[in-house]
């Protein structure tokens, strides 16, 4: 270190490393693109996708789900088609919508991940509920260095995330049409009291979000990501709930479990689709699905 | 009102400007220390006022106590046994009902007792086991006053004089100062009564004060916050799936938050303290470098155990009474500095972890004249290294439901497979960086004494790095979680 540094670094004081540190910050890390696409943990990143609800634009998408969602990154799809992912780790698709219907903005289209379409989702989205602060994101848009996803330490995480997980951008499976779900084909699952209970519940609180959404001129429709889980029975409840509910609404159910060349994905975990499947998930939905329903 | 809330921002700022305006238009004294005693208050109540009335008897009893002690020390009597067991008693008496007999009663009623209903139902205090401490710590000063704590003879003669509201005043700033009303450190009588008066402006350390507060900031709001959501997984069944590795990284993290939390706060509390012209003692001295558990206690929450040392080992007769009294002396201050910490057996198990540790240390002779870190060698690392690995698996007791989750812990440790997430690995390491460079700069300042000091002296350094905390505090932030020790 030279002689004048040291001498500055003296004069300055810390609020002058400060001053620095923060500028340094927004010329680097505002340009656009410049974000952690996913956290050092799964509260931040729900946290910092929750935040970027703040800047919703009237042609977005938001993709609403879990962290099987949250796998189709917004840089996955192209510039023109523009995506927010409001995959929440560890909650629900409702969760999500929920945590949507908070924020004054609409979006122009909302994907609902069918694969956690379900009750028993929402401890996690209170933890979430509870640790965001609205203020914060509020003020983080001028701020910049206020910002959940530029975080440096998430910065770094992602930094280092993308050597290890290099996909060398996958093929592109030249997919049939996704199989559009019209009426259940699987016998209804019996169930317990206490589940009829909180069944009962969780679809009263899903129809008034859904109906809500859809009438302040959200267009909708449910996806059911592909995972690994085939023959799961937890998917078949899914579809019962979600048919419930969209089908008085007109809105389309699709099954990309169901496409031609599915079996070619690969899953990190059985669940979440690795980066390379991830990619032509999404190339999918931006070519063939999600214009439909735009 | 923790430190990290919003309405903790507030409630300084006013108080701050408050105290320093009467400081400048000449009402120091009185009027600044009764400031602070009810600004005091009105922190503690803020959440749960119901409780101050518990305070309230305290300090309102104690200072009965006290008058009648100081009474007797001014007029050169020494305090009765059955005046100072009495008041001690009565302070044992409160904190006994409100924080243990919940577990007392779990251990001796029927599961379905329908009084093991209302023991549950009863209170906890917070801060209870602080001002309890203080309390004896006041009683106990005040009737050495003539003898050994010529220090508070000032303050006795005041109160022998019968005036009892400003010796109530200042009794209740001393209990209830609200830097360390929750949390510590815990204060001597002797050490903060002296202490109350009036500052003016010109009088605080201000950049010192800022720099405790921007070291306690980060170590609570960058390190801990973050470190307590790596570490969460602890606290589930969820571990035992974790490999070899990831159960190490786990076990290492949590010491790095328990360190980050609680010294955070004591930092905080003394930059707080010392805004209003008040000097609290520093709580850890690079606890993780002691190369025994004889030499953690005296680097790690240094105001509990001089305090355990000086009004529980030193009454029980220390040293003095025989090899088997030493053994069982240290064992019952452990063990009751174990229970001190939460009424739940965990915390006992912890304590009588300690207690045998240092009874093994003692035993084994390697207790005695610690190997100083600038001569150590390797010697030295190498028990380092077994001391902080004994004091990582005690914290299990902290983090975990019971002893049985701990002994799990340790057979997964033993026979899961090796490995690592490096999502994990990553994250704790990169978070617990800071405490393993604050303990590296403890190791390098005695054996590299003359680099170290010249870089002090060229002064870059600590702005570089009180300006980087900074820049973290603002852009890194974890979830905001309570400070361990206000359980406590």
């Amino acid at each position: 270190m030279t002689t004048r540094l040291r001498s500055l670094l003296k004069a300055s004081g810390e609020y002058g490393v400060l001053a620095c540190l923060l500028a340094l910050h927004v010329l680097c890390f505002s340009l656009p693109g410049r974000k952690a696409k996913l956290a050092s943990s799964n509260l931040m990143t729900n946290l910092a996708r929750l935040e970027s609800l703040h800047q919703l634009g009237p042609q977005t998408t938001v993709l609403a789900g879990s962290s099987i969602t949250g796998r189709l990154l917004e840089e996955y799809f192209s510039p023109q088609f523009p995506i927010a992912n409001l995959g929440l780790d560890g909650c629900g698709s409702l969760e999500a919508m929920q945590a949507l219907l908070a924020q004054p903005q609409r979006p122009a289209v909302v994907m609902i991940e069918l694969n956690t379409f379900k009750p028993g989702l929402d401890a996690a989205y209170e933890q979430v509920r509870t640790a965001f602060q609205p203020r914060r994101a509020q003020a983080a848009q001028f701020l910049p260095f206020l910002r959940i996803d530029q975080r440096p330490a998430d910065l770094l995480y992602d930094f280092t995330r993308s050597f290890k997980q290099s996909d060398g951008q996958g093929g592109q499976i030249a997919w049939n049409d996704a199989i559009r779900i019209t009426a259940p084909t699987w016998k209804p699952q019996t169930r317990t009291d206490a589940e009829q209970a909180a069944e009962a519940a969780y679809l009263e609180t899903a129809r008034a979000v859904i109906t809500r959404l859809h009438a302040e001129g959200c267009r909708m429709l449910f996806v059911l990501v592909p995972d690994a889980l085939f023959t799961d029975p937890w998917h078949d409840r899914n579809f019962e709930r979600a048919l419930d509910i969209a089908a008085p609404l007109g809105l389309p159910i699709f099954d990309l479990r169901r496409a031609t060349g599915v079996e070619s994905l690969s899953w990190t975990d059985q669940i979440h689709l690795t980066p390379a499947a991830a990619r032509t998930v999404a190339a999918f939905l931006e070519t063939e699905l999600l214009p439909q329903a735009r | 009102m923790s430190f990290t809330s919003q309405e903790f921002f507030v409630f300084l700022a006013l108080l701050l400007a408050a105290y320093h305006a009467a400081g400048a238009w000449g009402l120091k004294g009185a009027v600044q220390w009764g400031m602070l005693s009810v600004g005091s208050v009105v922190f503690y109540g803020w959440q749960k006022p119901e409780l101050l009335w518990l305070l309230g008897f305290s300090m309102g009893f104690n200072c009965l106590a006290g008058w009648l002690m100081a009474r007797r020390v001014q007029g050169g009597r020494a305090v009765p046994g059955w005046m100072m067991g009495g008041a001690l008693g009565v302070n044992l008496l409160l904190i006994v009902f409100f924080k243990y007999a919940r577990l007392i009663g779990s251990l001796v009623l029927a599961a379905d007792s329908p009084w093991l209903g209302k023991l549950q139902n009863i209170p906890l205090p917070i801060g209870i086991s602080f001002y309890t401490f203080h309390a004896v710590s006041f009683l106990v000063d005040l009737s050495r006053a003539g003898t050994r704590e010529p220090a508070l003879r000032p303050f006795c003669a005041e109160l022998a004089g019968g005036n009892l509201l400003s010796g109530l005043g200042k009794l209740s700033l001393y209990i209830n100062f609200f830097p360390q009303l929750i949390s510590g450190p815990i204060m001597k009588a002797r050490a903060f009564l002296p202490q109350i008066g009036g500052r003016g402006w010109e009088e605080i350390a201000w950049r010192q004060a800022l720099r405790y507060l921007i070291l306690g900031y980060f170590l609570k709001t960058v390190v801990a916050d973050n470190l307590h959501e790596q570490t969460l997984m602890l606290n589930s069944d969820g571990f035992t799936a974790l490999k070899k590795l990831d159960l190490l990284l786990l076990l290492y993290g949590y010491s790095a938050f328990i360190f980050a939390d609680f010294a955070g706060y004591s930092c905080m509390a003394l930059g707080l303290a010392a805004l209003f012209g008040y000097r609290l003692p520093l709580n850890f001295n690079f606890p993780y470098l002691s190369a025994s558990i004889t030499e953690f206690w005296r680097r790690w929450h240094i105001s509990l155990s001089t305090w355990l040392r000086d009004y529980l080992y030193f009454p029980l007769g220390g040293n003095r009474k025989g090899v088997g009294r030493t053994y069982l002396n240290l064992f019952l201050v452990m063990f009751l500095g174990g229970l001190w910490h939460g009424a739940e057996m965990r915390f006992a198990w912890w304590g009588v972890g300690h207690g045998v540790l240092l009874m093994l240390e003692r035993l084994l002779g390697a207790d005695g004249e610690e190997t100083s870190v600038k001569n150590g060698g390797w010697k030295r690392w190498l028990r380092m290294g077994v001391t902080f690995n004994c004091v990582s698996v005690l914290w299990l007791c902290f983090v975990m439901k019971d002893f049985a989750h701990v002994t799990r812990f340790l057979h997964c440790l033993a026979v899961n497979p090796l490995g690592a997430n490096p999502r994990n690995a990553f994250a704790i390491l990169l978070y617990a960086l800071p405490v393993v460079l604050y303990h590296a700069w403890g190791y390098v300042r005695p054996v590299w004494r003359e680099s170290v000091s010249a870089v002090r002296a060229g002064g870059w350094l600590e702005p570089l790095a009180y300006g980087v905390m900074l820049y973290c505090i603002i852009t890194n932030q974890g979830i905001g979680g309570d400070f361990v020790y206000f359980n406590f």
